[in-house]
């Protein structure tokens, strides 16, 4: 240990340098004495980190917690009520309250009234995640709402009971929303509650993201053509739209529209989605399902958004499409599920798609012949549930550049690894998860060529043993995440985690996790 | 070629390519704003900065001179603290006063680039150490009066990762 005395740094630069740390390193360093207390303390950025967990603060009694608000009063922006059941905690939001910007209540049993009586001590409040266990709302219409909360900009509303009684709770209080996301259940979901709430908030509204809903006719309609509301991000998660005309009409009446996943909506014709494209001048990001496409052309469509940079196609049975005439020069993410890629398709992409980065291709059968061209931009390729990989993974040898490859439930032969190492040697993330052929041979050359290797997953590979583990947590030296999850011939070893080894190390083997660090 | 004179704190004189003095931002003002004339041949006074670390930041500066400017506002990299490249890793493979003296003087010199690749290195430095820990690697005193760490504790207990 240095005896030397270390010159005295100034709270800029330990504010610079705790910028850097967990939340669970910054509270042990602010008990290094009290320069790091108060710096940690001062910086709204770092405090932010932290969060109030009310769970832990049920345990102790009733004294106790009283000393212990006086304490926490200043120390949390974010509060996290979780599994506490029905507990009356007024109290504790007026101490707390003030400082709290975000709140997040999961997994507890809970009174909607209550909720109603303690969103009062929460002013400042800015985001708000809702997604209790269980909801009782019987005195709800006991409690008077006579505030608001006019910061209040996120609000997320999970799949809950009494979704109409939270609906309407929320209309009465929020007018200011700029992100809406909730998701119902299906059956009771009452459409007219959300349609008012938001048209409370449609001076503000931007993004709106509904999930598990059954729309009558119409629906979108009624929320598109809202006086006043201009939104930039629509999402529909296994929501049932049965008309095209709804989708049409809604390209037509909020023409700034720069994020669409109607991934739940069934598109019939190409038409309708030119339509749309040409309604739409700003759409970054499109997410489409082609259940009951008729026909196999894209291209036309899709050559009419240029602006597009993410595109997702879906079906969920087997469907055939052409997109090898697609052109696209700003295009970095391109998703396919379910889609059987026609001949020459592949050519296709990585002539016509010169800055993509990101490719994932899931549940897919390939019939085309290998490209001849190269794919010089891409960095990231997901596989998923791919038959004849031979061809897919061919893209790899010519993406110099690739630094994530996912391989998960296909027949990946140790030959193919192997080429796929040498040809992309920048490779850092290497998920192979349920790919039954790999073997410790295999995995051990991996190491030895991938010099840049930082995190490795071989989940379910059951051909991998405690020698693999072992070789990667010598040669893999940059490695901060392993996962051996489900490797049924790795025995699992107390050993690894307590050699000393790199800092930041984690392995994770099953239903427990080791840190290195604690 | 043109240079310029440094005078550091212990009165030693260096005389510095001035591309590679303009990677100080406190230089580079001086020179540009405030209209300091190298010409002159009268070296700048660094009134906070020894000669020893003087020495060794330009050694820094005259390997970093030809990088290009870091984007801005990337939250990702500002977080990360394993993308030190090697040669700065081996460059800052010194005892802990000189460290600290180097990023104190790269904070009065105004050498972001620098600063960033110092605080990354200390806080590789405290990451996996108890508070008990720290304070022995970096000679630091418990300066708590009695009874203010024990509730420090309480409300760590609180605490919880953001998911």
């Amino acid at each position: 240990m240095e005896a030397a005395e270390l010159p005295p740094l100034s709270g800029r630069i330990l504010e610079h340098i705790f910028q850097h740390l967990s939340a669970f390193q910054l509270a042990r360093a602010r008990l290094t004495c009290r320069q790091w207390n108060e710096v940690i303390t001062g910086s709204p950025q770092l405090v932010a980190k932290f969060r109030l967990s009310l769970e832990r603060f049920f345990c102790g009694g009733e004294t106790e917690r009283d000393f212990m608000l006086e304490n926490v009063k200043t120390c949390y922006s974010t509060a996290d009520y979780g599994a506490s059941h029905l507990i009356q905690v007024e109290h504790v939001w007026v101490t707390v309250g003030p400082n709290i910007r975000h709140l997040i209540i999961h997994d507890c049993w809970l009174d909607l009234s209550k909720v109603g009586y303690m969103l009062r001590y929460l002013p400042n409040l800015e985001e708000l995640t809702f997604t209790p266990y269980y909801l009782e709302s019987d005195m709800i219409k006991d409690v008077k709402i006579d505030y608001r909360m006019d910061k209040l900009a996120t609000l997320t509303i999970g799949s809950t009971d009494r979704i109409d009684e939270v609906l309407d709770l929320f209309k009465q209080i929020c007018s200011n929303l700029v992100v809406l996301r909730v998701c119902g259940k299906k059956h009771d979901c009452n459409e007219e509650k959300l349609l008012n709430l938001i048209f409370a908030s449609r001076d503000t509204l931007q993004e709106i993201s509904l999930k598990k809903y059954n729309f009558e006719d119409e629906f979108l309609t009624k929320i598109s053509s809202m006086d006043r509301l201009e939104l930039k991000r629509l999402s529909l998660k296994q929501c049932y739209i049965e008309s095209e005309d709804d989708i049409f009409n809604l390209s037509l009446a909020q023409p700034l529209l720069e994020h669409l996943d109607i991934q739940s909506a069934q598109l019939r014709s190409n038409e309708v989605l030119v339509k749309i494209a040409q309604n739409l001048p700003y759409l970054r990001s499109l997410k489409i399902n082609l259940n009951k496409l008729k026909g196999s052309l894209l291209d036309d469509s899709l050559n009419c958004m240029p602006a597009l940079e993410h595109l997702k196609l879906l079906s969920e049975r087997p469907k055939r499409i052409d997109i090898s005439k697609f052109q696209n020069s700003n295009l970095a993410k391109l998703s396919l599920s379910g889609i059987t890629l026609t001949m020459n398709t592949l050519e296709g992409i990585t002539n016509n798609l010169p800055k993509l980065k990101t490719l994932t291709v899931e549940c897919s059968e390939h019939k085309s012949p290998l490209p001849q061209s190269v794919l010089q931009s891409l960095e990231s390729l997901k596989l998923k549930q791919v038959t004849n990989l031979e061809t897919t993974i061919y893209l790899t040898k010519s993406t110099w550049n690739l630094k994530h490859l996912q391989v998960i439930s296909c027949d990946l032969s140790g030959k193919l690894l192997q080429s796929i190492c040498q040809q992309c040697p920048l490779l850092e993330t290497v998920h192979l998860e349920s790919t039954y052929y790999v073997c410790d041979s295999d995995v051990q050359l991996l190491c030895r060529t991938l010099k840049r290797l930082r995190s490795l997953s071989l989940v379910d590979c059951r051909l991998v043993s405690d020698v693999t583990v072992e070789n990667v947590i010598v040669h893999c030296l940059k490695l901060e995440y392993l996962r051996i999850e489900y490797c049924r011939k790795v025995e699992k070893n107390r050993r690894w985690y307590q050699t000393e080894m790199k800092p930041r190390f984690k392995i994770s083997i099953g239903p427990e996790c080791w840190y290195k660090d604690s | 070629m043109s240079t310029i004179k440094l005078e550091t704190s212990d009165g030693v004189k260096f005389t510095v390519k001035t591309q590679v003095a303009k990677c100080s931002g406190t230089i580079r003002t001086m020179l540009e704003d405030i209209g300091i004339n190298p010409q002159d041949g009268e070296a700048i006074p660094l009134s906070n900065v020894h000669s020893t670390i003087l020495q060794k930041i330009l050694v820094w500066a005259e390997h970093h001179v030809d990088d290009p400017e870091p984007p801005r506002d990337d939250a990702d990299a500002a977080k990360r603290t394993d993308d030190i490249c090697s040669w700065d890793e081996d460059f800052l493979k010194v005892d802990q006063r000189t460290l600290f003296d180097v990023m104190l003087a790269a904070n009065y010199l105004d050498m972001k680039q620098l600063i960033a690749v110092c605080c990354k290195t200390v806080a590789n430095m405290i990451k996996g150490k108890t508070a008990d820990q720290i304070r022995k690697t970096f000679n630091i005193e418990n300066d708590f009066p009695p009874g203010d760490e024990d509730k420090i504790r309480l409300r760590n207990q609180f605490c919880e990762e953001r998911r």
